[in-house]
């Protein structure tokens, strides 16, 4: 799925996640329809085990070649890795960019910062949160499910197209509507209304790549329903667009869709909205 | 049928209970209401403080924020009532008949009686009574009053639901406002209202009977108090029959010019630059310490002051905030959020300061330069004290009849508000409740206080009042999450119809 648009993948490694993981994501990018995965390592110039460094790069190389990718590696000397990273995403025309999640407790988090956070605030290529999962791995790497959800904004531009390709092999797709009560019930009433209509054209612009479409809509709080909704439902994969016009607190408290990537148990999809002008 | 008058069945049965209670067990429900009544003040007093401030600080942010030019009502629609008649009738149901009472005794009394830290009857103590007379009669009461009746405004006029607080509540609950959740907060809301105005009506009755007492040298009993009581219930009926553009709004102007033309008169032939300096130090004194007054619960000196004067007047004022948050609103129709804010908090507020220093500083004066002891008399008889203080004026009688006139039609006023509001939410609030709901409200409003007085449980039914204010600041702090979401989904929806065009 995604085949189009996802071909060529940035998978950025500080070389400290295990084996596993690595070969886990692969093994889903495949699903996304990516032929080529360059391997990204960023090193400071004080660090000294650059042979140590090629040596595992060629392995992982070499492992997801097996599996039907190209590779390439590259490594580049830098403080910022972020802005390294961005620059080999560029260099290499990468279309998206790969993050092995890595759990960090609320307290580093906030002392320390988080690099898929920055990734998230700061890249406008689309970025895919790879969570593993061991029943994920043991069901063959397979995406059976995934949630979209939607503002039925700007985002949704971005994101139908991405959905809409025939060589998806998910069978099963989630559009999630969250959003708050009206004040009242007859704006309520037309406020649902528009939300299921809007939920029913982007059902029909999805059903033919898919064996079965759901619509929800639920009222609450985004960052929070969106990620129950998924655990309610066993999703494998949320899907949610990035919208870059933050409010002050949520330059402070993190957007959306920081948040849906931090409390999610499956794996994330971000894809970005059009820049706020 | 009876689905529609659940609330009113439920809450006029829950009175039935409560009054017969009072009735056939008064020291029972003495002790179980003191009880509950100590127990709430001693465990929840900082939250009363805490819920107090948190409704200040939310009104000054909604007048100062985007939201603050939203209108009480439709876009097109004006103001149903001039400043004179909407400042004059937010003064009536909110505290005139309070400030009539305790202008003079309330700063004498802390004048006398201190927290322990403060000598009694001291300069500082003199200080200290101003200051703190100020504070009880000041911003916080208005700010619990506004938060409730802005809700109400909000979503009865702009969102055209009926103006019951349980509408208030539909961002939160949704449908849940038509079933249990809602008929659970309207209730509370009628009980609070009826317990309120029985106890004030019992106890005004009292302080009515004493001050015509004063005037025509007679002593005061249960006979002539019910006199009162029915004249009053009466006059407050006929009142409401007439409805709220006429009866209510006549009674508050007439009374607001009468209140106007005590304070001017008490101000210049009483000590007017002595006065005046009292309001310009109290005023820099309230400002200065405002914060501190406003969550100082003094857990190592004068807890005990603090539980029985500002924690007692936090707990009135919430558990009166359903009955005159109604009222208010009813009457604010057209204003915006920003003028109603501003309106409502600060020239209520600016009145009542002129008002304690006019009376308090009169009383001072005499007090302490011409060594009159009036002090005394506020902690022995408190509806006495007025009248003690006009004795020492010309025209003294003149001024008695105008503060027992002002009396009399404060209550009716209060009562017939009172009555008003019972009727709407005990009728899926009607703007207009059908003249049967009034008078079995305003029947039992009177009986109840005619008949808790004989046996003496009224003031057991008051603190059952001040009991059910803690469910009520929870109540409260849900409306202000509640209003926000409301003004945040309509903000929203601007903002995209502005960015769609």
């Amino acid at each position: 799925m995604f085949k189009n648009r996802l071909r060529k993948a940035v998978l950025p490694l500080s070389l400290k996640e295990p084996e596993h993981k690595i070969m886990g994501m692969a093994k889903i990018l495949a699903h996304f329809g990516t032929k080529k995965v360059s391997l990204v390592h960023i090193k400071s110039r004080t660090n000294r085990r650059s042979f140590s460094v090629q040596e595992r790069l060629q392995t992982y190389a070499q492992k997801i070649q097996e599996m039907g990718y190209e590779t390439e590696i590259k490594v580049n000397y830098g403080q910022n890795i972020l802005h390294e990273i961005s620059k080999i995403s560029t260099e290499v025309k990468a279309e998206f960019l790969c993050i092995i999640w890595k759990a960090k407790g609320i307290f580093k988090r906030t002392l320390i910062g988080s690099k898929t956070i920055e990734a998230i605030r700061h890249t406008n290529l689309p970025i895919f949160i790879y969570k593993h999962r061991i029943a994920l791995i043991n069901k063959d790497s397979s995406i059976d499910s995934i949630l979209y959800a939607t503002d039925f904004k700007i985002t949704d531009s971005i994101v139908i197209p991405y959905l809409n390709n025939k060589d998806i092999t998910a069978s099963k797709l989630i559009l999630l509507h969250v959003g708050d009560r009206a004040p009242d019930p007859d704006t309520e009433n037309q406020r649902l209304n528009s939300v299921y209509a809007n939920l029913e054209r982007l059902n029909l612009e999805c059903l033919n790549c898919f064996k079965e479409v759901e619509t929800i809509q639920v009222i609450g709080t985004p960052k929070r329903k969106i990620v129950r909704q998924a655990r309610k439902n066993n999703t494998d994969l949320i899907l949610i667009g990035k919208f870059d016009a933050l409010n002050t607190l949520e330059q402070i408290m993190g957007s959306t869709a920081e948040a849906i990537a931090f409390k999610s148990s499956c794996s994330v999809f971000i894809l970005p909205g059009l820049k706020h002008t | 049928m009876i689905r529609k008058n659940t609330v009113f069945l439920i809450s006029f049965c829950l009175a039935i209970i409560f009054v017969g209670f009072g009735l056939f067990k008064p020291e029972l429900l003495d002790t179980v209401s003191s009880w509950l009544h100590n127990k709430i003040i001693d465990v929840f007093g900082w939250w009363y403080l805490l819920s107090a401030f948190i409704f200040l600080l939310f009104v000054l942010y909604l007048a100062f924020s985007k939201f603050g030019s939203i209108k009480l009502g439709k876009d097109h629609e004006k103001p149903q009532y001039s400043y004179f008649g909407w400042f004059s009738m937010l003064f009536a149901a909110g505290m005139g008949i309070g400030l009539i009472f305790w202008g003079v005794a309330e700063p004498l009394s802390h004048f006398m009686n201190p927290p322990e830290y403060i000598q009694g009857s001291s300069n500082h103590a003199a200080k200290f009574a101003m200051k703190y007379s100020f504070f009880h009669w000041g911003l916080q009461p208005w700010a619990i009053y506004i938060t409730m009746s802005l809700s109400i405004a909000y979503f009865s006029f702009r969102r055209d639901m009926p103006p019951l607080i349980s509408s208030c509540f539909y961002p939160l609950l949704g449908e849940k406002i038509y079933g249990f959740w809602g008929w659970l907060i309207d209730i509370l809301a009628v009980v609070a209202t009826l317990f309120g105005i029985s106890t004030s009506l019992g106890l005004g009755a009292l302080q009515i009977t004493s001050g015509l007492g004063s005037v025509f040298h007679f002593s005061s009993s249960y006979k002539i108090t019910l006199i009162v009581i029915a004249v009053v219930t009466i006059l407050f009926l006929i009142s409401s029959m007439t409805g709220l553009d006429k009866g209510i709004q006549i009674l508050s102007k007439t009374n607001i010019l009468l209140a106007i033309i005590l304070l001017i008169f008490m101000l210049f032939v009483g000590p007017t630059s002595y006065i005046m300096g009292i309001f310009t130090s109290t005023l820099a004194d309230f400002f200065s310490s405002l914060l501190n007054m406003s969550l100082s619960t003094n857990p190592f000196r004068g807890y005990e002051w603090t539980q029985s004067w500002t924690l007692f007047y936090w707990a009135w004022w919430i558990s009166w905030s359903p009955f005159v948050g109604l009222f208010v609103a009813s009457i604010s129709r057209g204003r915006t959020i920003r003028e109603f804010i501003l309106g409502a908090l600060f020239v209520p507020t600016t009145l009542t300061f002129l008002w304690f220093s006019v009376f308090g500083g009169a009383a001072f004066h005499l007090q302490l330069k011409q060594g009159t002891d009036l002090a005394t008399i506020a902690i022995e008889n408190i509806p006495i004290v007025l009248f003690q203080l006009f004795s020492h004026y010309p025209f003294s009688l003149g001024l008695s009849l105008i503060a027992v006139l002002l009396l009399g039609v404060f209550f009716v006023t209060s009562a017939d508000s009172a009555t008003f509001v019972l009727s709407m939410m005990t009728s899926n609030g009607r703007l207009y409740p059908p003249a049967i709901k009034k008078i079995i409200w305003g029947l039992t409003v009177s009986i109840t206080a005619s008949l808790l007085l004989y046996v003496g449980g009224l003031e057991a039914l008051q603190k059952m009042a001040i009991a059910a204010a803690l469910p009520f600041t929870i109540v409260m702090i849900a409306l202000c999450k509640s209003l926000i979401k409301g003004l945040q989904y309509e903000a929203k929806q601007k903002t995209q119809q502005k960015q769609s065009n």
